[in-house]
């Protein structure tokens, strides 16, 4: 299987301390080595999404905390 | 403004094999780096340090907002000086790509979907921006409707949705002449249920 575009994109998910969330999406066309960095002053937690129905992660994932 | 007039001429007059060049030109901005001057926050600044781009020199290249919540498409120079980009929204930056003008895409967008709570999906932004030959933009929503997005002086481009059935799921683009350039689709759900299993 590869990874495509739009069914597989990555999503890196936020969730704030009202319990919120937000995805913000990495395309296959971004590589598949992807960093993002969020402070922990705003979210109680921070991750990437996998895919929908896909059983295996298709892009490095790297998560930076500011605070 | 983008350099439009000059580069697409170029196109209309290039041979094939110097046309992926010349849509290269359409992504040169008079000003250099498009977009308004801002001042990096923590997380802007720490993924400009991670992609090689000068967390000083950041700008603002359009900007959405739903409700309280709003998402910025960042631009900033490379070790070279040329535009590399991120989106980011309140406290959360996402890495920077350099070298997208290679792609042949006419638009180059990003979106962040959200929601009060794991099961519900009601928000959806999107920024970006166009190539010098775009001439119109379209936005469909999840509801089906559409509606033009105005393009800013460096061609950006910004939508919010805060309603279940105005989440942003495909843009378009046209050139003067009405033929399609490009369009992009985009799938989201909420983190329990739809695309993803139930929690």
């Amino acid at each position: 299987m590869s990874w495509t575009n739009p069914s597989h994109n990555m999503g890196f998910l936020t969730i704030d301390y009202s319990g919120n969330w937000n995805t913000l999406t990495a395309f296959t066309s971004d590589g598949y080595d992807q960093y993002s960095s969020y402070s922990a002053s705003f979210y109680a937690q921070g991750g990437c999404q996998n895919p929908g129905s896909l059983g295996t992660v298709w892009v490095n994932c790297h998560e930076g905390n500011t605070q | 403004m983008l350099v439009a007039a000059v580069a697409l001429a170029a196109t209309l007059t290039l041979g094939r094999g110097n046309a992926h060049a010349a849509k290269r030109a359409l992504w040169v901005w008079k000003q250099g780096l498009p977009g308004q001057p801002i001042q990096a926050d923590a997380a802007m600044a720490a993924v400009a340090r991670a992609g090689g781009v000068d967390s000083q020199q950041l700008r603002e290249v359009a900007r959405a907002e739903s409700g309280d919540r709003t998402l910025t498409l960042l631009s900033g120079p490379d070790g070279s000086g040329h535009a590399c980009f991120s989106v980011a929204t309140t406290g959360f930056a996402t890495q920077f790509h350099c070298g997208w003008q290679a792609s042949t895409r006419a638009i180059l967008a990003r979106p962040m979907f959200g929601g009060t709570d794991p099961q519900t999906l009601n928000r959806g932004l999107v920024v970006g921006v166009a190539r010098g030959d775009v001439a119109r933009l379209i936005l469909t929503r999840s509801d089906g409707t559409t509606t033009d997005l105005t393009l800013n002086f460096w061609n950006g481009f910004a939508y919010g949705g805060s309603s279940a059935g105005s989440i942003p799921v495909a843009l378009t683009a046209y050139n003067a002449a009405g033929r399609q350039l490009d369009r992009m689709t985009f799938e989201a759900s909420a983190p329990c249920g739809g695309l993803t299993s139930a929690c």
